[in-house]
């Protein structure tokens, strides 16, 4: 196995000891998953090709849907994408009476991340580059200098040609607006107006007035419109030298959640405006990628199966089975890890341990598997276990085995003060109630 | 004394009292001066309708809301009537206009953008009905969180109203979980007018809390009472019956409330139609001015509205014709009389009546007016005696005589607020296991007593039912019969909307009433009695048979009322003495002359056991409702057969068949007096469980049911120590 770097090392270590995704170094340890993999991978060359694809990745919890989603973040990041993500839940929905479709765009725009700002927050710094990249071109096409009597009205001319292209489409000629307002900002260096400009762009102006009354755009991003600001973005992302927008929505089960049928539907109904765009060609250098558990898609009563018009489309191709999957369907589906491929993750974190913390790896083969067995055991035993609960553990035993270098793994394991990781842990459950289940 | 707990009150509440040229603060003012600002405990306020109690809680809690400014709002006040609201509202505006501190008024009338200021700008005093408290937990967890993280006061109003009703229970479920929404336990001060049993109070009030309680004495404030029960017979001075011209019964209501300002309390909404009705048409003959409205469930909020603002204005000698609806503390301004048609159904509600009249210094008079019809076919001899008219000298006897009023007795097993708690915190939090679930629910004080293997029989017919529904990582969400409940405005009420049962005899249609009565109820509609034969709840039908004779005696509330015990004793403590009550006029005096000479005669009031006919027995052990259900089901396995004998809700006997002489039976009784009865032996009737109310009692496991009945209906203690 190749050595990793420190900084990476350590950054996996925390997070899958803290039950999270790891945001970087996934390539070291993912396991199975080429099939998911290549065809998302091909999805993203034909957003690059000017396409628009939709996903939906389909697992049950545990089986690695956001260990998925993150590689294919860091891949898509890698190849000069821009990816924004967020997670819905009770506050964020794809639209919603109070606000709930504005609060999902809100989250997707902060965490707006290329591959030199991985960890979100890079509007600012795209609008940047691409104003960079707008004089350096200049510069170049007519040999001049910055200082040249000349320049800013080409570098005006230049922006006007962007502002053209967007203007044609729908709230195009606002954000065209906004974003003259920007380059006149940086120009000027009037910060105030910047960072109100950058306000607009996160969604953040609550009425039309205080936006017309403070930047002149009578306009503003709303739980109606603002899926129609992500398409202009793809646009402007791809005018602005990326190969194209990749959206990745995780935890659809909130949907599914709304105890209201009329709101599910109408979030429904906003899947299918986004599923159609894409598929009409409606939308361009445009990837969306939506993932939920089985139910959360498939349930006909409330799930995104229950709008009728979703499922006739979604629904799997009748020659598709177990055996074999159709992976250029809609919907992936994702199966959990087999005890075969856990084996092969534990061991890779086991590498990656000693490696961080150099000491000689003295956990043997047969320890690993019989760790295996022992929480396979446990997931049969609990349908809230999944792989996070299993490496989490595993990671402990680690940490401890480095630290009382005289004892054994299997010392450890068998003591009956170790502490299994459960899922719930966070709910407040007093003790005489632990266990109830209907 | 007075002086020093006059300067604890902030400078514009002193300079408020000065303007008003208040002469002195009453006892309980000072009292409770002292315990809210001097104690941190909860505190119950008790004292009789117009003894400034209002203002003994708010003086000193303003006085520390000046003092102490808290973050977001300071005071929550609850009240069940929208319109008691309005009106303190409106006192207390009055009294903070000086200084800074916001009232807002929060329910269904309110517009939104009063409540948008609030929820801008939490501050002051909040005043709210438990129901639009619920939709505000329900629906707004983060501003609840927000709004109430530094609550420190919360007062309720009406406090006996709350303990004997479910909505009581509600309330108290939702102020806890408000409580750990927020980790802030507010201090509780109660307002109350009729109280007996402080210490069942104060457990009310203070349940949850951990604050303990304090009850500030009142000053002996003595008010003088007019009583009066006047009897008539419809069918004897004139032959002709339901003449159209002059009913003797009618003309006297309007005699005794002409010109005066005052509330003819009826049981039932039919009977206050009906009376007003006659009261206008004689009023229209005899050219007086038309100043009849009526107040009662059925009429329109806004209606009712103006009825009580019409009932407000001074010099308005208006007469209002109402149910229990106005048997609560609404400013209704000073009224001269209140009549009563019929016997009130406890010693509490003849309270809370008698007190909404007389307010300042004057007596309170009360009439009690009586009509029936004399029966002159042969009947069963106990059918001659008008039981409801010797209750309500039962009821008078009690509370003048010996300062009784019934107990407040909580409900162990409140299985269908705990469903509707359940549902309210599921939206709440939007998903959760059912072991956090069951540790929240059942943690909150009224569900103390479910044990954790009713929760889960409760979850799971909910589950069937589609209530509430697991999702795949195990957790319970709201389900798709449940969604359709909750979103729906009448979710909030636990209490029942109306409900009409048609009424049906043999294929025909009688007509309708609001409760199913229990089997073997006699009732009068349409003119004829009839005894309930057969109730089909899904279909809301009650089959009939018909019954000889009339009866104008019709049930009255809502589901099984609950007679107590001393009512019953009472009532053949009446008969069997010779008393000539100085309230009773002529005719009332003469009818109660004729129950004691049947009674006397049929030897009902001193043998506990009568002979009917062979092998058919009737016992009269005068218990009362849950007493006399005990002793039924405690007989049934002695006997062949036994059966209630009921006049309108008056619990009399039994009629008991078994093919032994008297003193057979009479052993048993003797034998179940000290017998060891388990009440989960008993065999209760799927049919007993529906007549209980509950707004979601179809969703409610039977097993469930039965045990809330056997809890609520069946008292074996007290059966065994009063037969």
């Amino acid at each position: 196995m190749r050595k990793i770097p420190k900084r990476i090392a350590t950054t996996i270590m925390n997070s899958l000891k803290g039950g999270v995704v790891p945001r970087i170094g996934l390539g070291y340890i993912t396991v199975g998953r080429e099939q998911e993999i290549n065809a998302l991978l091909k999805d993203i060359e034909i957003i690059k090709d000017g396409g628009a694809t939709f996903r939906f990745i389909v697992g049950r919890y545990g089986s690695g849907k956001s260990f998925l989603l993150q590689t294919i973040r860091s891949y898509a990041m890698d190849l000069g994408f821009v990816v924004v993500d967020a997670d819905l839940s009770p506050e964020r929905r794809l639209t919603g009476s109070a606000g709930q479709g504005l609060a999902t765009y809100k989250e997707l725009i902060q965490n707006m991340s290329i591959k030199t700002r991985s960890e979100g927050g890079a509007l600012p710094v795209i609008f940047q580059k691409w104003l960079l990249a707008v004089e350096n071109k200049i510069m170049e096409e007519k040999n001049i200098s910055r200082n040249d009597l000349e320049f800013s009205r080409y570098v005006e001319a230049k922006i006007y040609e962007m502002v053209y292209k967007l203007e044609g489409v729908i709230s195009g000629f606002d954000f065209a607006k906004a974003l003259l307002l920007y380059c006149e900002a940086t120009y000027s260096t009037n910060e105030e107006i910047k960072s109100k400009v950058m306000k607009w762009f996160r969604g953040e102006y609550q009425t039309k007035t205080e936006s017309k009354n403070e930047l002149g755009i009578n306009a503003i991003i709303n739980d109606s419109n603002w899926y129609d600001y992500i398409k202009i973005y793809s646009l402007f992302f791809r005018e602005a030298g990326y190969s194209g927008l990749l959206v990745m929505i995780d935890e659809l089960v909130n949907i599914y959640k709304v105890p209201n049928s009329i709101t599910r539907q109408y979030n429904y109904e906003k899947i299918l405006t986004l599923y159609n765009d894409t598929l009409q060609g409606k939308a361009n250098h445009l990837g969306i990628i939506m993932s939920g558990t089985p139910q959360a898609i498939e349930d006909t009563r409330r799930g995104v199966f229950s709008y009728e018009a979703l499922r006739s489309r979604l629904e799997d191709s009748r020659f598709a089975n177990d055996e074999i999957r159709d992976l250029l369907a809609p919907i992936i589906r994702l199966k959990p890890l087999t005890s075969e491929e856990t084996y092969v993750l534990v061991e890779k974190i086991a590498f990656i341990h000693s490696d961080l913390y150099e000491y000689e790896l003295k956990v043997s083969e047969e320890d690993m598997m019989y760790f295996i067995k022992v929480e396979y055991e446990r997931i049969g035993a609990s349908k809230n276990l999944t792989v996070r609960e299993v490496i989490r553990d595993f990671i402990e035993l680690l940490n401890i085995l480095y630290q009382h270098p005289e004892k054994s793994f299997k010392n450890i394991l068998e003591k009956e003060d170790f502490e299994y990781n459960n899922p719930e842990e966070a709910e407040d459950i007093l003790k005489e109630y632990i266990g109830f289940e209907i | 004394m007075m002086n020093k707990s006059y300067l604890m009150l902030a400078p514009f509440i002193q300079e408020y009292i000065y303007k008003n040229k208040w002469e002195k603060l009453r006892d309980i003012q000072i009292n409770a001066i002292h315990a809210i600002l001097e104690t941190d405990k909860n505190v119950l306020l008790s004292s009789q309708t117009a003894s400034g109690k209002t203002e003994a809680a708010f003086l000193p809690i303003l006085t520390d809301l000046i003092n102490n400014k808290v973050q977001g709002v300071g005071v929550l006040y609850i009240s069940p009537l929208k319109a008691l609201i309005n009106d303190q509202f409106h006192r207390l505006s009055d009294l903070l206009k000086e200084v800074d501190i916001t009232v807002t008024r929060w329910h269904g009338d309110v517009s939104y953008n009063k409540k948008m200021k609030l929820l801008k700008d939490p501050e002051g005093i909040v005043q709210i009905t438990p129901e639009s408290l619920e939709a505000f937990v329900m629906k707004r967890r983060t501003d609840c969180i927000r709004l109430f993280s530094n609550l420190k006061y919360i007062i309720i109003d009406e406090v006996h109203y709350f303990m004997n009703s479910v909505r009581g229970i509600q309330l108290l479920s939702i102020l806890e979980r408000i409580a750990r929404l927020t980790s802030n336990v507010p201090r509780r001060v109660g307002l109350s007018a009729t109280l007996s049993d402080y210490k069942g109070s104060c457990e009310w009030l203070v349940s949850g809390t951990n604050k303990g309680c304090v009850v500030p004495k009142t000053g002996d404030e003595r008010k003088v009472v007019r009583l009066l029960v006047e009897h008539f017979y419809s069918n004897v001075e004139n032959e002709k019956k339901e003449t159209e011209e002059f009913n003797p019964y009618f003309e006297y209501i309007y005699d005794i409330s002409l010109n005066k300002k005052c509330i003819i309390f009826s049981n039932a909404k039919k009977d206050v139609e009906i009376t007003i009705g006659y009261l206008k048409k004689i009023a229209e003959n005899k050219k007086t001015p038309d100043n009849f409205l009526v107040h009662h469930g059925n009429i329109s909020a806004s209606l009712r509205e103006y009825t009580e603002a019409k009932m407000k204005e001074n010099e308005s000698k208006i007469i209002t014709g109402a149910t229990v609806t106005l048997e609560l503390g609404i400013d209704i301004g000073e009224l001269e009389r209140i009549i009563q048609t019929g016997s009130p159904l406890s010693v509490t509600s003849f309270v809370q009546r008698l007190g909404r009249c007389g307010r300042t210094g004057q007596p309170s008079e009360m009439v009690f007016v009586f009509n029936e019809e004399k029966i002159k076919e042969d009947v069963e001899f106990y059918r001659l005696i008008n039981f409801e008219f010797l209750m309500s000298i039962a009821i008078i006897e009690l509370y003048i005589k010996e300062k009784w009023i019934e107990p407040i007795k909580l409900k162990k097993y409140p299985f269908g607020i705990l469903l509707h708690q359940t549902l309210s915190h599921l939206l709440t939090v939007g998903e959760i296991s059912s072991a956090a679930l069951a540790s929240f629910m059942l943690t909150i004080s009224p569900f103390k007593n479910i044990v954790i293997d009713d929760f889960k029989a409760l979850l799971n017919k909910m589950v069937n039912d589609k209530l509430i529904e697991k999702i795949d990582n195990g957790n319970l969400i709201i389900g798709l019969i449940g969604e359709s409940l909750v979103n729906n405005y009448e979710f909030y009420a636990v209490f029942d909307a109306d409900i009409v049962y048609s009424v049906k005899y043999n294929s025909q249609e009688i007509g309708s009433i609001s409760e199913p009565y229990p089997i073997g109820t006699a009732f009068a509609l349409a003119g004829n009695t009839w005894e309930v034969r057969e109730i089909n709840h899904r279909q809301r039908i009650i089959y009939v048979n018909k019954l000889k004779g009339l009866s104008n005696i019709s049930w009255a509330g809502k589901g099984t009322i609950n007679i107590h015990t001393k009512i019953l004793k009472k009532i053949n403590d009446i008969l069997n003495n010779e008393v000539e009550y100085s309230y009773l006029s002529v005719k009332a005096l003469e009818r109660l002359r004729e129950c004691r000479k049947v009674a006397q005669i049929s030897k009902m009031s001193t043998n506990r056991i009568i002979k009917m006919s062979a092998n058919t027995y009737a016992i009269f052990p005068w218990l009362g409702t849950s007493s006399l259900i005990a002793l039924k089901y405690s007989l049934f396995p002695y006997v062949d057969s036994v059966e209630y004998i009921y006049q309108a809700y008056l619990p009399l006997g039994l009629i008991v068949k078994i093919d032994k002489d008297l003193f057979y039976l009479d052993n048993i009784l003797n034998y179940l007096i000290k017998a060891n009865i388990d009440v989960s032996t008993f065999k209760i009737l799927d049919s007993d469980c529906y007549v209980m109310n509950g707004k979601f009692n179809e969703y409610i496991p039977l097993e469930l049911l039965k045990k809330q009945y056997c809890d609520e209906f069946i008292d074996i203690i007290d059966m065994q120590n009063n037969l």
